[in-house]
Parts: C-alpha cells; sequence; structure tokens
C-alpha cells in the first residue's frame, strides 16, 4: 500500500505526537515481544523503538516508502540484532545508515546555541521545511504567511542568516561532529 | 526578491539538483571564478545539515514525551499492562 498524502500530511502537521504515540499502540507490542523473546529488556526495548520511529520518519517525510506495514517494526528489528550484534547480515538493511550517522550527531544544546542567532521562528520555519519537508504552501498555513511567495522569501532570509552565522564562525563541518 | 535571496535560491537548487540544468551549469562556473560565491555553497549545504539535525532533536524530544506518556499515565494502563506482561514472562 502506497503511503498516500493524508499520511504524508498527517506526519508533517500539527498531530506528530499523536502520530508517534499511534506508532507505539500500533508496533511497540510486537516489537516488545521479538525483544523480550531475545533476552532483551525493556530499557533496550524503550530506547531501540525511539531510534526506529526517527529513521521510519524521515523515510515517511521523504517519501521513500512505498509500504508501512511492518517497515517500523522491521527498523527495529534490524537495530536490535545489531546492537545485540548476532552475526546478522546488515551491511544491506535500508535505514541502518541513518541509524549510524544519528548516533554521532552533535548534542541538541550545541546545534541550538548556533542557531539560536537565526531565532525562534526562523528556526522552526526552516526545519519545518527542511527537516518534517513541508511544502510552501503548508509551511505558509502554519506561519500564517499570506502567500507560498511571502513564505518563500522568509524561507530564503532565514537560511541566509544561518549560512552567514556558519561563515562567520567558519564553522567546518567536523565541528559538528567531533 | 532582493538579489541575495536569489543567489541563494540559485544555490538550494545547485544543491539539490532542481532547476534549469543549462542554469545550474552556468552557476557551478561562475562558482569556479568565484571564491566567494564558491564558499557561499559550502556554507550554505552546513547551514541546511545543521537545521536538518537540529529538526531530528526536536523530533527526539517528541518522542521521549510521547514515550513517557504512554508509559506513565492512567489512561494507557493497557498498554503498559501489556508491556508489562510481555517482560515478565
Amino acid at each position: 500500500m502506497m503511503v498516500g498524502t493524508q499520511d504524508q500530511k498527517q506526519v508533517t502537521g500539527n498531530a506528530r505526537s499523536l502520530w508517534i504515540k499511534q506508532q507505539y499502540l500500533d508496533t511497540f507490542p510486537s516489537f516488545a515481544r521479538f525483544v523480550a523473546r531475545r533476552g532483551g529488556d525493556l530499557e533496550q526495548a524503550k530506547e531501540i523503538f525511539q531510534e526506529a520511529i526517527v529513521i521510519y520518519y524521515e523515510r515517511v517525510t521523504d517519501q521513500q516508502i512505498e509500504s508501512k506495514t511492518g517497515y517500523l517494526f522491521g527498523i527495529g528489528k534490524m537495530l536490535f540484532l545489531k546492537s545485540r550484534n548476532d552475526g546478522s547480515n546488515l551491511t544491506s538493511i535500508e535505514g541502518w545508515d541513518e541509524a549510524e550517522e544519528t548516533q554521532n550527531d552533535p548534542s541538541k544544546d550545541r546545534i541550538l546555541a548556533f542557531l539560536k542567532v537565526a531565532g525562534e521562528r526562523c528556526l522552526q520555519l526552516l526545519q519545518s521545511f527542511y527537516y518534517e519537508r513541508l511544502s510552501m504552501q503548508e509551511l505558509a498555513g502554519r506561519f500564517g504567511y499570506r502567500s507560498e511567495r511571502s513564505a518563500t522569501v522568509q524561507k530564503y532570509k532565514c537560511l541566509e542568516t544561518v549560512r552567514e552565522e556558519v561563515k562567520k564562525r567558519a564553522l567546518a563541518y567536523e565541528d559538528f561532529t567531533d | 526578491m532582493r538579489t541575495s535571496l536569489i543567489e541563494t535560491r540559485r544555490i538550494e537548487e545547485l544543491l539539490t539538483g532542481q532547476g534549469d540544468a543549462k542554469e545550474q551549469l552556468l552557476f557551478q562556473a561562475e562558482s569556479l571564478i568565484n571564491p566567494d560565491l564558491a564558499h557561499k555553497i559550502v556554507h550554505q549545504e552546513h547551514a541546511v545539515d545543521t537545521i536538518r539535525r537540529y529538526g531530528r532533536e526536536l523530533l527526539r524530544s517528541e518522542i521521549a514525551e510521547a514515550q513517557h506518556e504512554l508509559f506513565s499515565q492512567k489512561k494507557h494502563r493497557s498498554f503498559q499492562q501489556l508491556i508489562g506482561k510481555i517482560f515478565k514472562k
């Protein structure tokens, strides 16, 4: 089943926390059974499931997945097996690259310290576009702009501010990942 | 749209591979002889990457909050009991 427009809107809209809870209600019990049968504990299950939702969310918002049936469970399963290092071949598992990358993410505080120069509204607008992948129409609606064009202009202004901060601090990519 | 914003848009189109292919090629050629533009391209790529990391951290916070609610609020007791049984076995 294709992930339709409605799913996309649901995931990228204000109902995100409801969407997250629904993933727990729908999938966490079966994932927990999987973990428990292999000797894992609740804390492991919770921790891995959080990471699995991040990967799943990014796949959905990026419209990279065609079917969502069992997809989240599958990601969680692979992350658990990897964490247990039980010999499974993980090199071809979709989503693992992202999971590995997320483990090297800088702390939220460090990112915030760098980005705060842009201001809270700019940050929200930019992450809505670049991370949540809202369309310009959705962005205009969420932030109360009269037109897509106004939202587009504001988005580029905000992006310029962040880019100039990158330049000012001569911030190399490695500074974020050391 | 002011000139600098048009340039920011053109950089975005270059980085995402969107827009007119010929125009992109010209823009890319321009960046080879214009170090300032070349730096802007690099900085903009880093800026977008950082914004995405920020977005991911926000999502992580929301997931942690949702999880906390599901495992602590009375209204989710049946869910808590179900999970509790799984790990008691």
